[in-house]
């Protein structure tokens, strides 16, 4: 064939062809998602972020029906797709109803409880290790040809026409049908809907089975496409899939299915360019970010908007409440609590490390580094309304900052932590910025696609690598004979460094405490409460956003800094993706609105795994199980967490006791 | 002084303001009308959130429209909500403080203006009560509160009595007589309760689709046969009467 002589950013057409026709067989696979997400979304409101680990459980059984049962093939395939049919349709019958008058956010959050549940039952129940690969191989990847030049298979072909003809028969479905019009109407309002005499509940308990189906097909196909059936990567494909969404707006199916084969094709062509290749997997976030910019470029002022939801919101209005003209307890309120805390302190600081082992005492120093972790994302959504799904990429960055600082300068500790905290501030405030003009949902999937991208970069970048200088790399195989980073001169040995960590994470908790009881704090729940009557009041509604997102990024960066020096070498290994997820759980559960709900969650993500594991030999992957279940658990039925729960059900225990000795005594009387 | 010239505002085909020109002159003034005649959207003029297609917003001869929304308050502009927006999680103290800590007013004086505001509207709870324990009558108080700290100059109440029971109502009423007196603020209210925009205002204007139709001492206003047509019906018309 001739060249048409059209060059690409320096490379003939000829030549990218096969890697654009390549690239159009993935971003079928993400379209194909993408539109299954979309679909759901516009019938239920729900973004279903357990779409990948739905599939990928699918997939998996499949796989296993194959390989130790000796199931046909056909059989076990359909069992991956009813698989997904039948689990989405069960959380949606169980689950939809109790979240359908909530906030997008939280019906979103509510499906990364099943994410969770379903990536802790694999990796619990088939752990993947060493060089051991699954491979689900459909039959039509058998069949080859060559297309432009490009080798391609008909898995691929399939995945391509497969999405093109579920757009269109969705479209169609949506348009021409009763339950079609009913999905639509639904869409627009629940309730009015339900008025007009259309089967609320049938009709979402539809589209669940009919996404989730779709989300089987998914599954089967990707494990076939990928290279070989890891239930992780299955799993968080469903954020490629999301960026496919987005660039839809979350609507339109026929640009979710251009924006998926986009994704494809951009992250296909990027291949032969050297420069941009190793970074060519962010793609799919860079693109959905823009996106999300584009959408968001006319500001919106709701009127009668709020963000997030009011602490009590899932309970009834509290009647009023008699102590409100009460006037003593206040005083003796305050004493209890600083006395409690200053208990506590003297605890942690010098009667854990003296009775406890070094294992010990370098756990509970990963529990005081993650607790501050959870106090930023306490921050932004406990007190702003915002939330984020990024803030392990954040404490990412402040490990790489500090990591690199300790090789590349000789600043002594304290200024390293100074340094690592204000560079990951002013990243903070940058990912924070698209905060401003999006609304919770889209701000929570932009920070899910800037976690995505950190991911990536890591990866690309070879993370931390220990070379000298600031941009240093070593080529050594062996990193065990690097420096490791330097910890505070006064604080070398483990459990002087414990005490240092712990005294530092305490003022990062004043920190947070100080701008909760001042002008950020008040400035911020009226934020949270209304945005309008906050610039009514005088807010900067802006400037508040970006302090909750500076401070929140400060703290985290601080804490990445004392966990670089804490293991000394850090790698990308330290930092899996779904830790974001587990970090949103766990926080959730140990109460959002409360600074003892960061301390509980900073345990359940070091303290519990480690108890489980090295004490009692267990696999600890079940506990992303028990995390899913609570996290659930926590959204319907107490907004506050434990913080807020344990010492209202001992209250309640206490006057229950009370009464029933009240009544013994009385009656011996 | 307010000085309205010209507003338009359309939403995408609605005019819910129609070129209306009027003046605020001084003291308390009343805004009244059907509902939907444009009195909240006005209001939303005033306060940034909605932008007007034509006209200008003179308010003691600055360009209101100029400002950047949360700047108004700084200026001196305050409003409450329809729907009472006090923030439940503070306490009664902060969410008046919330207002002075934003208003430019000297840091200083906080603790004593938020008092004194507190006291003004006769609110009878602890300051450091959080709002979220209080019934509907305290919090539209601590909403008023919010109003009128930190040198307000112009007060906009927005249905202030909705919902209340007649004796506190009765009680507003008192409150918001005596807000130009004491803090030398123009007061514009909202309300439909006829009975309180006639002891409160010296000077009524009417909205009806978003048209001026009357404006003037309140007594007149309220016997224009306009406004009886628009808004008042008969057996009300008697009972003011």
């Amino acid at each position: 064939m001739p060249s048409l002589g059209l060059t690409v950013f320096g490379l003939d057409w000829e030549f990218l062809k096969p890697y654009f026709v390549l690239g159009l067989a993935l971003g079928g696979v993400y379209a194909l998602s993408g539109v299954g997400l979309v679909v759901l979304y516009r019938a239920t409101g729900v973004v279903n972020v357990a779409f990948g680990a739905v599939g990928a459980a699918g997939a998996l059984i499949s796989y296993y029906l194959i390989e130790h049962t000796g199931t046909p093939d056909w059989l076990a395939f359909a069992a991956c797709v009813a698989f997904g049919g039948v689990v989405s349709l069960a959380y949606g019958v169980l689950f939809g109803p109790a979240f359908a008058a909530r906030d997008p956010l939280v019906k979103m959050m509510g499906t990364l409880g099943l994410a969770l549940v379903l990536l802790g039952l694999m990796a619990w129940r088939a752990p993947i290790g060493g060089a051991f690969a699954r491979f689900l191989t459909l039959p039509s990847s058998d069949h080859r040809f060559e297309l432009f030049g490009a080798v391609v298979n008909l898995t691929q072909v399939i995945a391509l026409a497969f999405a093109v003809a579920l757009t269109a028969g969705t479209t169609a479905f949506l348009r021409f049908t009763k339950l079609g019009t009913a999905m639509r109407a639904l869409a627009d309002d629940r309730e009015i809907t339900a008025t007009l005499g259309v089967p609320v509940r049938r009709v979402e308990a539809a589209a669940w089975l009919g996404s989730g189906l779709v989300c089987g097909a998914a599954g089967l196909l990707l494990a076939d496409l990928l290279t070989s059936l890891d239930y992780a990567a299955l799993t968080f494909l469903v954020i490629s899939a999301l960026a496919a969404a987005l660039i839809g707006s979350l609507r339109s199916l026929w640009v979710t299915l251009a924006g998926g084969l986009a994704i494809g094709v951009v992250q296909s062509v990027l291949t032969p360019y050297e420069s941009v290749a190793r970074y060519r997997a962010a793609t799919p976030f860079v693109l959905a970010i823009l996106a999300l910019l584009w959408l968001g470029r006319r500001r919106v002022v709701t009127i009668t908007g709020r963000l997030g939801e009011r602490v009590g919101e899932a309970r009834a209005r509290a009647a009023p409440d008699a102590s409100a003209r009460r006037t003593a307890g206040v005083e003796r309120g305050l004493i209890v609590r600083s006395s409690a805390i200053a208990a506590f302190l003297l605890v942690v600081l010098f009667v854990l490390p003296s009775s406890l082992g070094a294992d010990w005492v370098s756990t509970f120093t990963s529990v005081a580094i993650y607790s501050v972790v959870a106090v930023g994302l306490g921050i932004l959504y406990g007190r702003v309304g915002l939330i984020s799904l990024g803030q392990i990429g954040l404490l990412v960055i402040g490990t790489w900052a500090a990591t690199r600082l300790s090789y590349a300068t000789g600043l002594p500790f304290p200024l390293l932590l100074l340094a690592a905290g204000a560079i990951t501030c002013v990243i903070g405030i940058l990912v924070g910025l698209p905060a401003l003009r999006l609304s919770g949902l889209y701000l929570a999937l932009v920070t899910l696609m800037f976690a995505g991208a950190v991911t990536v970069v890591l990866r690309a970048i070879d993370f931390p690598n220990g070379g000298g200088g600031f941009f240093g790399r070593t080529t050594a195989v062996d990193l065990s004979g690097l420096e490791p980073v330097r910890r505070p001169s006064l604080a070398e040995g483990d459990t002087a460094y414990y005490r240092y960590v712990v005294v530092v994470c305490a003022l990062m908790f004043l920190l947070a405490l100080l701008h909760v009881a001042g002008k950020p704090g008040r400035a911020w729940a009226s934020i949270r409460e209304s945005e309008p009557a906050a610039l009514a009041a005088g807010v900067n509604v802006t400037l508040y956003k970006l302090w909750a997102f500076g401070l929140a990024s400060f703290v985290t960066g601080v804490a990445g800094c004392l966990l670089a020096a804490q293991v000394g070498q850090p790698t990308a290994q330290s930092f899996p993706t779904q830790d974001s997820l587990t970090l949103l759980a766990t926080v959730l559960i140990g109460g959002i609105y409360s600074l003892w709900g960061a301390v509980i969650a900073g345990c359940f993500i070091q303290l519990v795994p480690f108890v489980f594991q090295a004490q009692w030999g267990l696999n600890t992957n079940f506990l992303l199980v028990v995390f899913g279940v609570g996290l659930v658990q926590v959204l319907l039925t107490a907004p506050g967490g434990l913080a807020q729960q344990v010492p209202k059900d001992l209250g309640n225990l206490g006057r229950l006791v009370v009464r029933a000795f009240g009544g013994i005594s009385r009656r011996a009387a | 002084m307010i000085e309205v010239e010209n507003l338009t505002v359309r939403f995408a085909g609605v005019t819910p303001i129609d070129d209306v020109s009027v003046v605020f002159a001084s003291g308390t003034c009343g805004l009244i009308g059907p509902n939907g005649a444009g009195k909240t959207t006005f209001f939303n003029v005033l306060s940034g959130f909605v932008r007007p297609a034509a006209g200008s917003v003179r308010v003691f001869g600055e360009d209101l429209l100029r400002m950047a929304d949360y700047r108004r308050a700084r200026w001196g502009l305050r409003r409450t909500f329809q729907t009472e927006q006090a923030i439940e999680e503070l306490s009664v103290f902060d969410n008046v403080a919330l207002i002075h800590e934003h208003s430019g007013t000297k840091r200083s004086s906080r603790r004593a203006d938020v008092l004194k505001a507190i006291d003004f509207v006769g609110l009878d709870v602890r300051p450091s009560a959080k709002v979220r324990g209080l019934g509907a009558r305290e919090r539209r108080l601590v909403e008023v509160a919010r109003a009128v700290v930190g040198r307000p100059r112009v007060v906009l109440l927005d249905e202030p009595a909705a919902g209340l029971p007649d004796e506190e109502t009765i009680h507003l009423g008192e409150v918001i007589r005596r807000m130009p007196v004491e803090f030398e603020a123009l007061v514009v209210l909202v309300d439909h309760d006829m009975s309180l925009v006639s002891a409160c205002c010296e000077t009524t204007a009417v909205l009806d689709f978003g048209k001026l139709i009357a404006a003037g001492p309140t007594a007149d206003v309220l016997r224009d046969e306009n406004v009886m047509r628009a808004y008042l019906g008969t057996e009300e018309v008697e009972e003011v009467a």
